[in-house]
């Protein structure tokens, strides 16, 4: 005989009491797992939107190349839009300034430029020169994006549509520019913008070709998703590094729209978190509701008890083993009552997931099982219902058994 | 095997003191069946008490065995018990959900022993309970459950019994068989204090004092 068996049997014998307790526990376990699933479901389901609309707004994004434009403070507008380019310059330093910022998050894909329009004096034709030596490493990106634009080597041109077709210019073809041989590099397809009438090259030679060494107009740059990256935060990050530029954003309707559902989302996974809250506090009130039950009816079985304990103290039981008989009856109604919720509450919550559409194939049912929260629950539950078990037992542990006897 | 010496305890009731028991003293040897006798409210449960290690009195000593269950720890006290004193009571007090073996066994869950299963069965078949090994107190007659009690009192052979109105919620014949038992448990060696307001269970003792109020 021993203390497992006595509970047991005892258990058996008030299976009433018992299971009233495991169902508190159950509903209140059940009360937590079922909507941590379902709210599970709908934040898988939400991550995976929101990743997938951040990723098309980073397509989008690239799709329309550079839409942040940094250049020198003194720059007229008016000017700037009218030639589109800026007519005064700034030190290319800027760029590798900019690069080695340590609080710079808003922008990447830094490449520093040199524009200007000039006459193709071979062909009598007037081009943009577009001098560029690709992106500048950024030196505090951990992890550094791909390059969306490729170095022009030197020695090596680009022509826009207008140009190589107008020319009857072919790729790898000699071509003479203000006086300095280049080999056509690629003949770019038709844009229908300035680029058409555009000439691409290493920013040194543009450089040297115009008399501008050391010097660009601008720096090119795409804005950064993950920084969450808006016009103001942009100007106030950079007038704090570059105080001596300005930044111009473009902004295409697409990108716009991109951005808009993701800031949807970005709002819906915040609301997420707000159910996950009330979820938490609605969980909370069924635990303290359960945890009141279980003392309630522990000291039930107390009082019902009494006579027995009285008895078991007669025959040698001491007071700490009065003490395990009560809490041993608690932790197994704990872990009972856990289980049997941790299991209702999963098959509940994955019904109403897969009843509201928040999951959609059998493979996904699994993932909105957390272990971590099943294993907290049967963990933690025949703990805190021993807790709440705890003054009744104590209770019954210091019953004299003379006064119980004495009552005969 | 019992020394009792001048033992008092009194109680207080409705803010008043009454005292039960007075400068008591008696001895039980080995072999000893004791009966006490008294009117109610005399202190006969109370004696029984102090003497079981359960209810510590006010001024005097208790010896069971030699030692004086009142100078041990709580713990020790209760262990005390399980191993040198076995109880009899007028309910019976067996637990209402453990079968008659089990009910037996209970006081292993105290004092484990090896050779406590078998103690509990030969104790079984010698109180002639072999037949209702597997049944609930509840579906016993109130003999059974006396000599459920009596099985139960004696698995780990304790040297004193103490039995308060045993046969006081029993026929005749039962009470004749259970008394029988008590006085073979006084024959092996024990000693016995019984209880009683039954003159014919008295009767069956070797000494019966009488208490009086004190």
């Amino acid at each position: 005989m021993n203390i497992w068996r006595l509970v047991r049997k005892e258990i058996g014998y008030r299976r009433l009491n018992f299971a009233q307790a495991m169902l508190g526990v159950l509903v209140a376990t059940a009360g937590l797992v079922g909507p941590m699933t379902v709210l599970r479901a709908y934040s898988i389901r939400a991550e995976n939107r929101l990743h997938t609309m951040e990723d098309d707004y980073r397509k989008q994004t690239l799709k329309y190349g550079f839409n942040v434009r940094v250049i020198p403070a003194g720059q007229d507008r008016g000017d700037f839009f009218e030639k589109g380019y800026a007519t005064r310059t700034m030190d290319q330093a800027y760029a590798q300034k900019l690069a080695d910022s340590k609080i710079l998050t808003t922008i990447r894909h830094l490449t520093p430029t040199l524009r200007r329009k000039v006459l193709w004096t071979e062909h009598k034709r007037k081009v943009l020169l577009v001098g560029s030596h690709g992106e500048t490493p950024l030196k505090e990106r951990a992890h550094r994006k791909k390059a969306i634009i490729k170095i022009i080597p030197e020695g090596e041109i680009d022509l826009g549509y207008d140009l190589w077709s107008s020319l009857g210019l072919k790729a790898k073809q000699e071509v003479v520019f203000l006086g300095r041989k280049f080999t056509l590099r690629r003949c770019q397809p038709e844009q229908g913008s300035e680029d058409d009438i555009s000439i691409w090259m290493d920013l040194q030679a543009a450089q040297e070709l115009t008399g501008q060494v050391g010097k660009i107009n601008e720096i090119q740059a795409v804005d950064c998703r993950c920084a969450m990256a808006d016009a103001e935060k942009i100007r106030t990050e950079l007038s704090e590094i570059l105080p001596n530029t300005q930044v111009i954003l473009k902004v295409k309707m697409a990108v716009a729209r991109a951005k808009a559902r993701l800031t949807a989302q970005q709002v819906r996974v915040a609301e997420l978190k707000d159910k996950q809250a009330l979820a938490a506090v609605t969980a909370a009130f069924l635990i303290v509701g359960a945890a009141v039950w279980i003392s309630l009816l522990a000291f039930g079985n107390v009082r019902q008890r009494t006579m027995e304990i009285g008895i078991l103290r007669a025959i040698g039981l001491s007071g700490r083993r009065i003490l395990s008989v009560f809490l041993v009856r608690s932790l197994l109604i704990g872990l009972v009552g856990a289980v049997a919720g941790v299991v209702l509450g999963g098959c509940l919550g994955a019904g109403v997931a897969v009843a509201w559409g928040e999951v959609t194939e059998f493979s996904q049912v699994g993932a909105l099982f957390s272990p971590l929260l099943f294993g907290l629950v049967v963990l933690c539950s025949p703990v805190l219902s021993a807790v709440v078990s705890w003054p009744p037992a104590i209770l019954a542990a210091r019953q004299d058994p003379a006064v119980v006897l004495s009552r005969e | 095997m019992l020394d009792i010496r001048e033992i008092s305890k009194t109680y207080t009731v409705g803010g008043k003191a009454v005292a039960v028991l007075d400068g008591m003293s008696l001895r039980v040897g080995p072999g000893e069946f004791m009966a006490v006798q008294g009117q109610s409210g005399c202190g006969k449960s109370t004696l029984l008490l102090a003497a079981g290690g359960l209810l510590r009195p006010d001024s005097g000593q208790v010896f069971v065995s030699g030692s004086d269950p009142y100078e041990l720890s709580s713990e020790a006290r209760a262990d005390f018990r399980a191993t040198h004193i076995g109880f009899v009571f007028q309910q019976f007090h067996l637990v209402p959900y453990l079968d008659v073996l089990d009910n037996v066994l209970s006081p292993s869950m105290a004092h484990d022993s090896p050779d406590a299963r078998p103690r509990a069965m030969d104790l079984i078949e010698h109180f002639g309970l072999a037949d209702r090994i597997g049944h609930l107190p509840g579906e016993l007659s109130t003999g059974e459950r006396q000599r459920t009690a009596l099985a139960r009192a004696l698995l780990n052979r304790p040297k004193l019994l103490l039995a308060d109105e045993p046969t006081g919620n029993l026929d005749a014949n039962s009470g004749a068989i259970v008394l029988n038992y008590m006085r073979e448990f006084a024959a092996s060696g024990g000693a016995v204090l019984m209880v009683t307001h039954d003159s014919d269970a008295a009767g069956k003792a070797d000494r019966v004092i009488q208490l009086a109020k004190a």
